[in-house]
């Protein structure tokens, strides 16, 4: 999916010892947006913007380790052990020890001949590698500007968190002229180094420069034209997870120092086996507990009481990425923790008085097809036919946000079509759910409207077996625990014609590890490219067996 | 016939004797016969065989002596059966090879001959023979042999009932038969009761047999019974039409339509041979295609058409079988066999069939040879022919188990191991290769392997029936287009000495021009013996000078160098000379002319020709173009000079880049128009599609006189800046030359390719060149690049258009002119000269950088090494009064998140450190978000921070942050908790502050930050016990034991 961006000039930090000048420059192709302003509050911004930047560059996928070197090293050694088992008179050995001396000393010298040429190219990698950093950039960050707030957002490059600062209009002082909207703003690392340099007794202005828009000249120089190339899963991963915000989650309110214990606790240890889940055991009226797996650990957050009004254990994985929460933690005065269940996404939202950072993190850090076929977060909630639709996308249009209630009034409509309406827009990248303010903002996520109908579903398989769901084909025929915590599934598939006989077995930490099925894309792909969709099927009835009460009545 | 005197039975008198003897591979056996007199009436037969020159084993067939005639009956079966199994008469053979004058024997039905005696016998002997040769097989040896006198024989034999006989028979007669047995084959053509083999094959002897006046009237008949649309073409041609309308015909039809095929091959004209022939080589041996090929190559066999025989033998060689028949012993429950014979066969050419037919052909082959029939070598030409090197397969080896020795052997197998009648052909006596175990292949014997040391024996069968068909073996190196086969050729032209005296200048010639070395030594060798230096033929030595054989070409350049005044007479000798296809030709052509007088028309008409012929030339021909053109350039300078403008054209007109280059050599020594070239000329030249050609372009452009160049900036200006690299370097020498005697032209150039260098969007390579015309041919003339200019370049986003903006930057732009601001700017440029400029300029005005201190204090954060390092090293120097370097610089500097500067920043602290800025120092530190900055800041709290509840107060977000660090600042965090105790118990406000701080970080899960924490806490409450703590005391709890 091709994402076509025009700046007019380079985002700038301009610092001095008494002044920091931020100056974004903003996407010219899209409508007008701009905003200019002084902040207050200059640390906790830094350390939220701080906290964004974490989210963009954030990617914990595995990767594998460089092993170039040493299997270089373990080729040049297999001969010389090949010359050792060869060697086996004794005259020969020795006459090898002498001639390995005097190679190594050839390639001592030999490298010590080659190390300025090394650390040469080294440092032109390293100054390659700067240079075209912000090739790095997935996407740059957008910024939309409402009549109460300014607020970023931005998905990790792995696809997997997703990050919301909103400052409130009380951090700035001497608010200039604005135009609400959204648009894409050039961002680059070399502006992180700059944010670094704000300082309370240091003036900061913050702009969302006009000036692009005012002219636009055809040829001009420092014209910056940006097409970037983005991988349908990570809009997907995107939507997927701004999307299910306005979802109800069992909600947790912890102290900063509770998430401080997390990040200890995760920083202090290192997990070689799985499960790598983060358990939150919530009763009402006690103390939240989290319990962390493999090793068992529990952390009682005495001061944090769970209010909810019924007690479950909720598993998250992915737990790694909250780390990107750390340089919150003096500047935040609380976070709240919004959980949807077990292996769904889950959001941090720090409360910074003015401020509000949230961190949105979906089900797993890799996105694969091991943990495919979960709960479908894009599957339309509500029938709501499209003329409705847009009379409240309009409606919502003309303040930029506004609660469903007021919304069902104002259109005298049912409270429950508005929430459907505003659901589809939320998933179609065109408005999203403020959980702090309690109200529906619109966003427009890209210039031109996504490809819904291609979005949905990762692949076809994965479409047909939703249709197998729908239609009610799918049967679990069994499902047991094996060999501790291995979860088997076996089941039926009907179709018009033919039987399948799929089976799963799932880990601890919700993986697919095996499967098998009848079908004949199965016999002939195994699981190279994925799982069948009679597999998928089945792991899918399961999951929606399995799905918390709160939200079986949106699917 | 010798006497033998013989040991044991006493001869009296030895009536007649015949020796046999078998030569085949290693075997080398005679068998000896003799019928003896061993008293009156009493006679004897007595044999004896063995290894030649060995001690011969002796017998005897008759233990009683017999009356004459049974003894001569038992003589003559005796010989018979020898000589069935292969033996041949010595006595006959020895005859027939002084015969050098007789083609072949097999016209030689002398009655002596046993062989063809005993087959008469046999076919007299009809059915009611009791030998176990079977009649049809007689009959069938008896065509073989072409053996006239079983005509009458074979007559009575006919429609006996048996189809098979029947068809040997007709096919027997087909080849030696004459008008007599007409009739009778006419009737079994037309009897539709026959079996379609008979009366096919039939039909085929008939045309053999048939005088002019039946041929045409049977032709007619052919005609009638084609199909409408190939009737005409048949008659008329061309063959290409026909080929057409044959595909057109079969196409979909039935096996029915098929049979024309075989219709045409009957008529087997001008036109159908052709058109038969491209349908066989491309045909899929599949059915309906497949059973008429077949038809076709058993007539053509009977024809003795070598051609036919020979391609459709090349199509069973190399065409894959398209099926394995089943045999019964597989154990393979196999269904209803699909049919492979008849009208609706569905499936054909097996690979059984395919081995039967690949022996099939040598056997017929082999079988003619032992009958030194002139069929062989015509048929053996005919299989030889389509064999070309492309045939040839790489070179394999297997390694194969010897189940009785246990051992592994490695067997070679050579590139045409695969071909079994071309091998039998060419290698049947041959020391390198033998047929394999399985006589499917050949392979390489023991001791040879392929690329080894070819033998100087001739290897082939049969080698005497190829000496007495030279002629044959012409046309076998004229057509051939295989190396083996020419080998084999030239080996046999070498024993025929007299052959090659006598040999056809033409012959010659061809031999000449073979791409083969093997043969063109042949001709070479056969020229040389030919060659009368007085009288020197012209297209001999010519043919000498272009063939592929360096030392003929030595001798032709000597022959030539001896008679040229002679030979340099004919204009077409000299033009064939120039344009040889041999580049050492071409060269002795181009080096000899030079000294040869050529008069004037004589030389015209030389160019003229070459000209002519340069136009012919394809796209493969460019060396000889080049030569030629080369030679034309050399030897015809002056009359090229003055050569029509439309001869240039139509060279530059033509797609091979060196005519077209010759075309730009031309115009550039042309009397007019080297000064003044046409601009469509110069344009084609400069716009070709070959570097080779545009240089000559830009040389041409380059040699123009000096003034038109200086008023076409434009052009210059163009080429400097053209997209194809070539042209760009061509033209910079002129360039140059043109700005060092020109200054203002200098100038102007300089300033339009810095006016261009600004322009974004040109081809790639074009700014990094014109930057470097500019920076090393055109610097002089920079000087008046305004200041303005100078700083567009370097803010440019072309990399070239910064390096210039460097190069101009120290002597264009005036230290005084520029900002602090931008020469700190400059410094963070990606380029270095830029970079070393901006250092240049600080060096160049200390006092000015001193003076705004907090400006320059940015280079130190500069994102380039060298830059920050120059900077460190410049405050270092400079800012020696502490007075320059107030806390705001200082802290400046360590704002930065970069270590080092991290680091000099704490050094410049520690320098310039005076107590009054302490408080300043920590407040504006402890904001640093890094840890290490945190930890440095901390070093002031003690001495600048205490005794203050409000600055405390300040710091509350500096304590939180580094006591909130995530396991990590431990220094940091125990400073801070000793800080924090130590002044909490110093005042109750500060501990006010201190136990808010507290309170919030005693929620930690780490023990001793906790434990810490809770301990000062209860410090505090018992100190100052109106400040509440989140502290809860609890009873310890009493255990009561023992």
């Amino acid at each position: 999916m091709e994402f076509n961006y025009s700046y007019q000039k380079d985002s700038l930090v301009n610092n001095n010892a008494s002044r920091t000048e931020m100056s974004f420059a903003p996407d010219t192709l899209r409508e007008a947006t701009f905003f200019r302003g002084e902040l207050k509050q200059n640390i906790a911004f830094r350390e939220s913007i701080s906290a964004l930047h974490d989210v963009v560059v954030s990617d914990l996928r595995w990767q594998p380790k460089d092993r170039t070197a040493y299997k270089q090293w373990r080729a040049r050694q297999e001969e010389v052990d090949w010359a050792e088992v060869a060697a086996q008179k004794r005259s020969v050995a020795t006459e090898l020890k002498g001639v390995r001396g005097e190679l190594d000393e050839l390639r001592t010298r030999s490298a010590g001949r080659m190390r300025p040429y090394y650390s040469a190219r080294q440092r032109y990698f390293d100054y390659i590698y700067k240079r075209d950093y912000d090739a790095w950039m997935v996407l740059d960050p957008v910024i939309t500007v409402h009549p109460d707030e300014v607020f970023f957002e931005c998905f990790s490059r792995d696809e997997s968190s997703y990050g919301r600062l909103s400052v409130g209009f009380d951090v700035f002082q001497n608010v200039g002229e604005f135009a609400c909207g959204t648009t894409n703003i050039d961002y680059s690392s070399a502006l992180y180094d700059e944010f670094q340099k704000i300082r309370s007794y240091k003036a900061t202005s913050f702009e969302i420069d006009p000036s692009g828009f005012e002219i636009q000249t055809a040829q001009n120089e420092s014209h910056k034209e940006v097409k970037i190339d983005l991988p349908e899963s990570w809009v997907r991963g995107f939507l997927q997870v701004s999307s299910v915000m306005a979802l109800p989650a069992a909600t947790v309110k912890l102290h900063p120092m509770d998430i401080h214990n997390i990040c200890f606790i995760l920083r202090r240890r290192r997990e070689v086996f799985g499960p790598r889940s983060m358990r939150f055991q919530l009763k009402p009226g006690d103390p939240v507990k989290i319990v962390f797996d493999p090793w068992n650990i529990e952390l009682e957050c005495p001061r944090s009481i769970y209010d909810g009004d019924r007690e479950e254990e909720i598993r998250v994985w992915g737990r790694r990425r909250i780390h990107i929460l750390e340089r919150l933690i003096p500047v935040a005065q609380s976070f709240s923790v919004h959980l949807l269940g077990k292996g769904m996404p889950s959001f941090y939202t720090a409360d910074l008085g003015d401020m509000t950072f949230t961190l949105g993190l979906s089900g797993w850090t890799t996105n694969d097809w091991s943990s495919a076929g979960n709960f479908d977060l894009l599957a339309p909630r509500a029938d709501v036919d499209n003329q409705t639709k847009q009379s409240v996308f309009r409606a919502l249009h003309e303040n930029w946000f506004a609660t469903p209630d007021s919304l069902a009034e104002r259109l005298d409509l049912d409270r429950s079509i508005v929430l459907g309406a505003l659901a589809a827009y939320t998933q179609a990248g065109r408005a999203i759910w403020d959980a702090n303010k309690g109200v529906y903002r619109i966003r427009e996520l890209s210039r031109e409207p996504l490809p819904m109908d291609q979005l949905r579903f990762s692949s076809e398989r994965e479409q047909s077996a939703t249709r197998f769901l729908e239609q009610k084909a799918v049967k679990i025929q069994s499902s047991f625990v094996a060999d501790g915590d291995i979860l088997v599934l076996e089941g039926r598939v009907r179709t018009e014609k033919h039987h399948f006989k799929p089976s799963i077995r799932i880990d601890a930490d919700e993986r697919i590890i095996q499967a098998e099925c009848t079908c004949n894309w199965h016999q002939q792909n195994r699981l190279r490219k994925g799982p069948c969709e009679h597999i998928l099927a089945l792991r899918m009835q399961h999951a929606r067996q399995n799905t918390p009460k709160r939200l079986l009545s949106l699917t | 016939m010798r006497a033998t005197g013989s040991v044991g039975i006493s001869t009296v008198k030895l009536i007649k004797t015949v020796s046999l003897e078998y030569r085949e591979g290693n075997s080398d056996k005679v068998y000896e016969v003799d019928l003896c007199e061993v008293g009156t009436g009493q006679f004897v037969v007595n044999f004896r065989y063995g290894r030649r020159g060995s001690t011969l084993r002796e017998g005897t067939k008759t233990p009683d002596s017999l009356s004459r005639s049974a003894a001569e009956e038992i003589f003559d079966n005796l010989v018979l059966s020898k000589t069935t199994k292969g033996y041949r008469d010595a006595a006959a053979l020895e005859s027939s090879s002084l015969e050098d004058d007789v083609v072949s024997s097999n016209d030689d039905d002398s009655p002596l001959d046993p062989r063809r005696q005993s087959v008469l016998n046999r076919l007299s002997e009809g059915h009611e023979s009791k030998s176990t040769w079977r009649l049809s097989r007689a009959v069938w040896r008896a065509g073989e042999m072409r053996l006239k006198p079983a005509e009458p024989l074979l007559l009575t034999l006919i429609s006996s009932g048996d189809a098979m006989l029947d068809y040997c028979i007709v096919w027997s007669l087909g080849r030696c038969g004459s008008v007599q047995c007409l009739p009778a084959l006419r009737q079994l053509e037309a009897d539709r009761d026959r079996p379609d083999s008979v009366r096919r094959i039939a039909a085929v002897a008939l045309f053999e047999l048939f005088d002019d006046n039946d041929r045409q009237r049977a032709l007619t008949d052919c005609f009638a019974s084609l199909p409408s649309e190939l009737a005409e073409l048949v008659q008329n041609g061309p063959a290409k039409a026909l080929s057409d309308a044959i595909a057109v015909v079969l196409d979909g039809g039935d096996s029915h339509a098929f049979q024309v095929l075989d219709i045409l091959y009957l008529i087997n004209n001008q036109f159908t041979q052709p058109a038969l022939l491209e349908l066989i080589k491309t045909a899929p041996l599949k059915p309906n295609y497949f059973q008429p090929i077949r038809h076709i190559f058993k007539a053509s066999e009977l024809r003795a058409d070598g051609e036919f025989f020979g391609h459709i033998a090349y199509r069973f060689e190399t065409a894959r079988s398209n099926f394995r028949m089943r045999s019964d012993f597989d154990y393979v429950y196999s269904r209803q066999a699909k049919p492979t014979l008849g009208p609706h066969a569905t499936n054909a050419f097996s690979t059984q069939t395919r081995n039967y037919l690949r022996r099939r052909i040598w056997r017929t082959l082999q079988r003619l040879g032992e009958l030194q029939s002139a069929d062989y070598v015509v048929l053996a030409v005919g299989v030889l022919l389509p064999i070309s090197d492309n045939d040839a397969a790489g070179i394999r080896e297997e390694s194969r188990y010897d189940w009785q020795s246990g051992n592994y052997s490695t067997i070679h197998f050579d590139r045409y191991a695969s071909f079994w009648a071309f091998n039998q052909i060419l290698y049947g006596n041959s020391p390198r290769y033998e047929p394999d175990p399985s006589r499917r292949f050949f392979q390489c014997r023991t001791g040879y392997e392929p690329g080894g040391r070819v033998p100087e024996e001739r290897e082939e069968s049969f080698p005497r029936l190829w000496e007495q068909n030279p002629k044959v073996v012409v046309t076998l190196l004229e057509r051939s287009c295989c190396h083996d086969v020419h080998r084999f050729a030239v080996k046999i032209l070498r024993d025929c000495e007299e052959f090659c005296q006598e040999l056809h200048l033409d012959s010659l010639l061809n031999f000449l021009r073979s791409v083969y070395d093997v043969t063109t030594e042949l001709g070479f060798e056969i020229a040389r013996q030919r060659y009368d230096s007085d009288n020197p033929d012209t297209e001999l030595v010519l043919a000498l000078a272009n063939c592929g054989f360096e030392p003929a070409r030595q001798q032709a350049r000597q022959w030539i160098t001896e008679q040229k005044t002679i030979l340099f007479k004919d204009s077409d000798f000299v033009v064939a000379l120039i344009a040889s296809p041999q580049a050492d030709t071409r060269e002795f052509a181009r080096e000899t002319l030079r000294t040869v007088m050529l008069l004037e028309p004589f030389a015209q008409v030389i160019i003229g020709r070459l000209f002519a012929m340069l136009q012919s030339l394809g796209d493969d021909d460019g060396l000889i173009a080049r030569d030629v053109a080369e030679t034309l350039l050399r030897v015809f300078t002056s009359q090229l000079r003055k050569i029509g403008v439309e001869v240039i054209r139509d060279l530059l007109r033509h797609t091979l880049p060196e005519l077209q280059r010759f075309a730009g050599e031309i115009v550039l020594t042309h009397d007019t128009l080297s000064k003044r070239p046409q601009d469509d000329l110069l344009q084609s030249l400069l716009d070709a599609g070959h570097p080779e050609v545009r240089v000559i372009g830009v040389q041409i452009v380059g040699q123009l006189p000096d003034y038109d160049l200086k008023n076409n900036v434009e052009l210059l200006l163009s080429l400097t800046r053209h997209r194809h690299a070539d042209i760009r370097d061509a033209i910079r020498a002129t360039v140059s030359r043109l700005a060092q005697s020109d200054t203002s032209f200098g100038r102007r150039i300089a300033e339009q390719l810095i006016e261009a260098l600004l322009v974004p969007g040109a081809p790639e390579g074009v700014p990094s060149h014109t930057a470097r015309v500019l920076r090393e041919d055109l610097s002089e003339y920079l000087a008046s690049v305004s200041a303005a200019t100078v700083s567009k370049l370097l803010r440019s986003r072309s990399a070239p258009a910064q390096d210039i903006g460097g190069l101009l930057l120290p002597t264009n732009v005036k230290v005084e002119d520029l900002g602090v601001d931008e020469i700190v700017k400059l410094a963070d440029h990606q380029v270095l000269s830029i970079r070393e400029a901006s250092w240049k300029m600080c060096n160049e005005s200390v006092e000015r950088m001193c003076a705004d201190a907090e400006t320059f204090s940015r280079m130190a954060n500069s994102k380039w090494d060298d830059s920050r390092r120059f900077a460190f090293q410049f405050i270092r120097d400079h800012f020696v009064e502490k007075e320059l370097l107030t806390p705001r610089v200082v802290i400046g500097i360590c704002d930065s998140i970069q270590p080092d500067v991290q680091q000099f920043g704490h050094e410049l602290v520690t320098r310039v450190f005076q107590d009054e800025h302490g408080e300043e120092y920590v407040l504006k530190l402890s904001e640093h978000p890094t840890e290490p900055m945190q930890l440095f800041a901390s070093n002031f709290l003690e001495q600048h921070v205490g005794d203050s509840p409000d600055r405390l107060g300040q710091l509350a977000p500096y304590f939180v942050s580094v006591l909130s660090r995530v396991n990590k600042g431990r220094v940091s965090k125990r400073r801070a908790y000793r800080f924090l105790e130590h002044e909490a118990l110093k005042s109750e406000n500060a501990a006010e502050i201190v136990t808010s701080i507290l309170a919030r970080q005693s929620a930690t899960s780490a023990i001793q930050d906790k434990a810490i924490a809770i301990e000062t806490m209860v410090k505090i409450h018992a100190k100052w016990p109106s400040i509440s703590v989140p502290t809860r005391v609890r009873p310890v709890e009493v255990r009561r034991g023992v």
